[in-house]
């Protein structure tokens, strides 16, 4: 009855950036990333992968409510690149990580057939 | 464990006792042939075969002399004539019904609940009319007499399943065909179409002597009272008792403490020699061989001292008698008037169950009780005996619905006979015939026993003894919480009463009662429920008891002579003092093998109570009794074959239940006997069959706790309720959380019948898929509880995981719920029909036209079809019409307007919505037009809804995790339910933490696990087999956080748990209002979710705001957002003024334009205050 529509947990709403940053405003290299309409699954992730970059001091991320349906990402680096672009890195290195996985994935099971 | 090789012993060449699991087979056969509410359905049983009868008969003639009207001049005709109405065998048909067409039908159950029926049978009586005439030498002659047989005079309910019922005698297979759920027990009534239940009813037992000692504020030191009744009479109790005064003031105690009896009508109390003499024993010695049986006993005489001393100036009968004449209600009358009153109240008013005829006739027996009374009372006094026990069981009774409904019939049936009496008068004075056939009133009794049964308010209407809350409407929650309610048991007493005592669980209850099934708060302990094996005496014939105390040498009080007593053994039948026996052992042998085979009734008492000397024999109705295995030499009765031959019994199908060996025939050869509350206490029951076995050892002795049992517990898990046989090892658990579960079990979702969609209840809830527990106890499959199942096999973490089941709240796995787990459905009924009001205004069942309609409200009546019903399948809201209905407009109103009707439908319930998913179009009694309409909706678990484990472990759901979020093990096993760790230690509910153990190694073995309290089974077995199944022995499991994927730190106790759905869900509670409808008086807020009322902010809520000093807002939420109201005051008179805002015209009614107005905010309450104060002269005058 009064029970939020459980579409709004993956379609994000128009006029809605998928990602968002916000520099933080009292540490320098600092900032949040937030993504909407996604969980623990994305953001454990990247966390995980920005923690294996040396020049990242601190990523966390946290699931603000369990009724709004966004990640907060948040990143400080050494100075040596800004958060975005570590961030993007990350994402970059998932990528080639996941792809890499697929097609190992493919080779290995098409023997099979 | 211990020793088990000791105690087998050598069985061979006898044969072979039983064990405990044997016992089961024999718990079986009681169940097969007793059912579930075989109380309610004996009691009724006795009710229609026997005292129905009896009170007809028992009821005196209508004896009508002719009372012409005196016509001055006519002689005086000596021909004394009377005319005699008598009433004969009565008889009782199979329920049916009139239609109003004037057809006559059966009637079954089914139609009797949909159609909004009574399920009643009619009743017949012969009534035989004789003319007497008187003649001059006192000789009577009978003529003119009239027989009508089989006259109709009402309709009495029936109990469903009952001898009477349409339904006696279906097989399971064809109660299903009728519409007829086979698993429903009977036990209850159908009135105007709602399922009523009659509530046994405790009460202190009648006729029996009870002394109670009583403390400093009473001047009597020590008081023995007797409620006395006769049997099947219909006087209320007359109380009489003896007192013995305390001896205060009078230090020297030279004289001691008289005695004094108070005598019922007697405003003062008499003393009890002066009773005696009046009695007729005038002698001194005469007395006290009524009291004291031994002179030897100087103490017992010296206490009676001051008793003989005090009534030394009364010295015969007449004396006596005027005595109590005095000072009864007779006053100022004429000492032979006094005498004849205070004989006639010491005949029919004074201890009637011993007599109500001539004094010459009970003299003996009423002095040789009076003087029992004394003895009793002086027995405590000088405390060789303690006094007696208010709260123990034996001295309680219960009325079930065959007494009730017998009472209820008695003063309808007094009132037909009256109405009959006016009847005939009248034809007898008017000359005319009197015509039999329709003499008698038939809705008398009909509307009198309906009104009872419907509203629960037993007694005469009118009168101040009426008891409400007798009849009940059946709780259909569950089939369990129905079986609970037929099974429920009620004391009296005031609610408010802060005496504990009453409330407590009593010793004697044990078996009779369930020790953890009673509610909680006011009603606590008061309201209690049967456990599952208890019987309740039906009351039986009391010759069959006499002949045998006659011929085993019992001499009847009356040819004793008085100085004989000493040394014998007084003998009591239902409280009368009837005879003395010198062998007691002997009879009482005797009596109990009698009771053991056929000759006397299974549900006699009989009590030797040794230190009183005494035998008391119980007949009665509304003992509560138990059957227990009989023990003879230390061994069980029944023997390895009969359990043997129970078994084979059980396969032959084919063969009539009653011809079949079972529970009767264990019963009658006298392996299992009834034993009351009262026998209990002179038995010796071991707990467990073991028990006998060491009592049997001869090489040690010293481990048995007795050697000289009498009985034997069948099982001592019976000792529970229907409620409390639910929860897997009860004996696990803290006390209260049974209570807690006992309670929450009948709010569980389940299936509460299995013909729930032929029925059209007012509410209704079904569980989708509902799964019968991994882990259950023996006793449910009595209760059908696989059948009709109230819950799901859960599987249940008990972790901290993510924080969102803190405080009782539990997690739940999303993806089980989108797979249908605890999926439910909601039934609720709405019910119209065309009522007819005075011979115009008549409804009718259509569409309203809105042209022609008055009164239409803004809802939507577009879903209403051509015959003013909603189809179904139609999706429903809480503003649509369901059901349209309009009312006629008287002419006079029709004249100068276009309406012609008035609207009057019913519309869906605000706040639901749900599928119209059956419509039923009927007649009702009337034969007008009658319609159900029943809506259902389906709740998908969500947050807030509420469920509970069996052990009194309630939570409601505060977040849902999809599956990938849960956390799982190293199976891949993600759970169903999390519930947090904090609820175990404090509650202490380990029968939860078993039941998920053994449900682990019943769901791994792919067998049902036994959780039946007080066995064998031990956590350290369960353990074992659960390590064999491969799994960590704890039942403990590694496992990974669904977020991260990392393992969690602890080791999480997981399996499954059996979890229940209970009725309360968020979306029938959620509610907010901004703004909204108002009281019409106080225009104040109305209050309630279904008026879409405001939320109370009550005197606690004021108090946080006052000191926190918010005036502001404390205003705002008193005032502006209650009942704010704007008023113009004279500042003069300070009375309210007359303003006319729109002209801007203001004056005061006192000083017209002479003072100013002034304008005023306050709450209209006040305003009202005000004027209800001038309406009774007072005037509040507002000063500035």
């Amino acid at each position: 009855m009064n029970q939020p529509d459980r579409i709004d947990k993956f379609v994000v709403p128009e006029g809605v950036k998928k990602v968002s940053y916000e520099p933080d405003t009292k540490i320098a290299n600092a900032g949040t990333f937030t993504i909407q309409r996604e969980d623990h699954t994305i953001g454990n992730l990247i966390r995980m992968k920005l923690h294996e970059d040396s020049r990242v001091l601190f990523a966390g991320y946290k699931i603000v409510h369990p009724l709004e349906h966004k990640v907060l990402v948040k990143v400080q680096t050494d100075g040596s690149i800004p958060p975005s672009e570590a961030f993007s890195d990350a994402i970059d290195d998932l990528g080639r990580q996941f792809s890499a996985l697929r097609d190992n994935f493919a080779v290995r099971r098409l023997p099979a057939h | 464990m211990f020793m088990d090789d000791a105690i087998d012993e050598d069985t061979a060449g006898e044969e072979q006792e039983i064990t405990q699991e044997d016992a089961w087979t024999v718990i079986s056969a009681f169940f097969d042939s007793k059912g579930l509410v075989r109380q309610q359905l004996d009691s009724f049983k006795e009710f229609l075969e026997n005292s129905l009868q009896e009170v007809v008969t028992e009821n005196a003639d209508i004896v009508v002399k002719p009372e012409s009207q005196h016509n001055p001049g006519d002689e005086n005709v000596f021909d004394e004539k009377e005319y005699r109405i008598q009433f004969g065998q009565i008889y009782s048909a199979k329920p049916s019904f009139n239609e109003a067409d004037g057809e006559s039908t059966v009637l079954f159950p089914r139609e009797a609940r949909l159609r909004n029926l009574t399920y009643c049978a009619p009743i017949y009586v012969d009534i035989r009319k004789v003319e007497v005439t008187m003649l001059p030498d006192d000789t009577q002659v009978e003529e003119n007499e009239e027989v009508a047989e089989k006259v109709y005079i009402g309709e009495v309910p029936i109990m469903l399943k009952s001898t009477c019922c349409s339904l006696d005698g279906y097989k399971p297979a064809e109660l299903a065909e009728l519409g007829e759920c086979p698993y429903d027990q009977g036990g209850y009534f159908v009135i105007n179409g709602s399922e009523k239940v009659l509530i046994a009813q405790e009460r202190m037992a009648n006729n029996h002597v009870y002394v109670f000692k009583k403390s400093q504020p009473s001047k009597y030191s020590c008081i023995a009272e007797c409620r006395s009744v006769a049997e099947k009479s219909t006087r209320s109790t007359s109380t009489m008792s003896v007192q013995l005064l305390s001896r205060q003031g009078k230090k020297a105690a030279l004289s001691g403490a008289p005695i004094k009896a108070t005598l019922p009508y007697v405003s003062t109390d008499v003393p009890i020699l002066v009773v005696f003499r009046a009695l007729g024993f005038v002698a001194d010695k005469d007395i006290l061989e009524h009291i004291i049986f031994d002179f030897e006993d100087t103490e017992l005489m010296e206490a009676l001292r001051p008793s003989i001393e005090e009534a030394e100036p009364i010295k015969d009968q007449q004396v006596a008698l005027d005595f109590i004449g005095k000072r009864g209600a007779a006053v100022g009358v004429t000492r032979e008037k006094r005498i004849t009153y205070a004989r006639e109240l010491l005949e029919k008013h004074m201890l009637p169950h011993i007599g109500t005829d001539s004094l010459e006739k009970d003299a003996t027996k009423k002095g040789y009780f009076f003087g029992y009374m004394i003895y009793k009372l002086l027995l405590v006094a000088l405390a060789r005996r303690p006094e007696d026990d208010r709260d123990h069981y034996s001295n309680k009774r219960l009325d079930l619905a065959g007494p009730l409904l017998a009472n209820l019939f008695r003063l309808q049936f007094r009132r037909l006979t009256k109405d009959m009496r006016r009847k005939v008068q009248r034809c007898v004075d008017q000359g005319r015939e009197i015509n039999l056939a329709d003499i008698a009133n038939h809705h008398i009794i009909s509307s009198g026993l309906k009104y009872s049964l419907a509203t629960g308010n037993w007694g005469q209407q009118g009168t101040q003894n009426i008891r409400s809350g007798v009849s009940q409407v059946l709780q259909r929650l569950t089939y369990a919480a129905t079986l609970s309610h037929l099974r429920r048991v009620n004391s009296p007493i005031g609610r408010e009463g802060k005496l504990a005592k009453p409330r407590q669980l009593h010793n004697s209850q044990w078996g009779m009662l369930c020790p953890a099934e009673t509610p909680e708060g006011q009603a606590c302990g008061l309201v209690k429920n049967l456990a599952l094996m208890t019987y309740i005496s039906v009351g039986s014939p009391l010759s069959s008891v006499l002949e045998v105390l006659e011929g085993w040498g019992t001499e009847n009080l009356e040819e004793v002579n008085s100085a004989h007593l000493k040394g014998a053994t007084k003998v009591l039948v239902n409280g009368v003092w009837i005879g003395i026996n010198r062998e007691p052992q002997n009879l009482v042998e005797t009596l109990r093998q009698m009771r053991r085979g056929l000759n006397v009734e299974a549900e006699v008492s009989v009590v030797h109570d040794i230190q009183l000397q005494e035998i008391r024999v119980y007949t009665d109705a509304g003992r509560t009794c138990r059957p227990l295995f009989v023990v003879e030499n230390q061994r069980l009765n029944i023997k390895k074959s009969h359990v043997i031959e129970l078994l084979k019994a059980k396969d032959l199908v084919d063969v009539e239940p009653e011809q079949r060996y079972g529970w009767n025939q264990i019963v009658n050869s006298g392996f299992i006997e009834y034993i009351d509350t009262e026998e209990e206490e002179t038995t010796m029951i071991a707990m467990t069959i073991r028990d006998l076995k060491v009592a049997r050892l001869i090489k040690a002795p010293q481990m048995a706790y007795s050697d000289t049992y009498t009985h034997c517990e069948i099982h001592p898990s019976m000792i529970l309720g229907v409620c409390a046989s639910i929860i897997p090892f009860p004996d696990h658990n803290q006390s209260p959380r049974n209570t807690y579960q006992s309670a929450m079990g009948k709010q569980a979702m389940g299936m509460y019948a299995t013909n729930f969609q032929t029925r059209m209840d007012t509410q209704g809830y079904v569980l989708y898929y509902p799964q019968k527990p991994l882990v259950a106890t023996k006793a449910m499959q009595y209760l059908h509880f696989r059948e009709m199942p109230a819950g799901h096999n859960a599987i249940v973490a008990i972790a901290c995981y993510s924080g969102y089941n803190q405080e009782d709240s539990i997690m739940m796995n999303q993806s089980s719920i989108d797979r249908g787990f605890f999926r439910s459905i909601f039934f609720r009924s709405y019910k119209d029909e065309e009522k007819k009001q005075g011979s115009l205004l008549n409804e009718e069942i259509e569409k309203p036209d809105p042209s022609c309609t008055a009164g239409m409200r803004h809802l939507t009546y577009d879903k209403l079809e051509d015959d003013g019903l909603v189809a179904p399948g139609t999706n429903v809201h809480g503003k649509d019409v369901i059901v349209g209905k309009t009312t006629r407009l008287p002419l006079d109103e029709v004249n100068n307007s276009r309406f012609t009707k008035k609207d009057c439908s019913t519309s869906l319930r605000q706040s639901e919505s749900g599928v119209v998913d059956q419509v039923l179009v009927s007649t009702n009694a009337e034969g007008r037009k009658f319609v159900k309409l029943r809506v259902r909706s389906i709740r998908i678990p969500q947050v807030g809804d509420k469920f509970a484990s069996r052990h009194g472990q309630k939570g409601t759901i505060g977040i849902t995790y999809t599956e990938e979020d849960m956390p799982w093990s190293q199976e891949g096993i993600t759970p169903d339910l999390i519930i947090n760790p904090h609820a175990i230690p404090s509650r202490m509910t380990i029968g939860h933490l078993v039941e998920c153990l053994m449900s682990k190694v019943a769901a791994c073995v792919g067998q049902e696990g036994d959780a039946t309290p007080f066995t064998d089974v031990t956590v350290e077995n369960i353990s074992n087999k659960l390590h064999q199944c491969g799994y960590q022995s704890r039942g403990w499991e590694v496992m990974y956080n669904g977020h991260t994927g990392r393992r969690l730190q602890a080791q999480i106790f997981l399996g499954p748990t059996y979890y229940q759905r209970l009725k309360h869900m968020v979306d029938d509670k959620i509610h907010s209002r901004g703004r909204g409808p108002v009281q019409i008086l106080t225009r104040q807020p109305v209050e309630g979710r279904a008026r879409e009322g405001g939320l109370r902010f009550g005197e606690m809520e004021r108090d946080c705001i006052i000191s926190h000093g918010s005036a502001a807002f404390l205003k705002e939420r008193l005032f502006d957002q209650s009942d704010a109201y704007r008023v113009h005051v004279c500042e003069k008179s300070g009375l309210i003024a007359v303003a006319n805002l729109r002209k801007n015209h203001f004056y005061s009614q006192i000083y017209g334009n002479d003072s100013n107005v002034v304008q005023v905010f306050l709450p209209y309450a006040c305003k009202l205050l005000f004027q209800e104060l001038m309406s009774m002269c007072i005037v509040p005058r507002l000063q500035f």
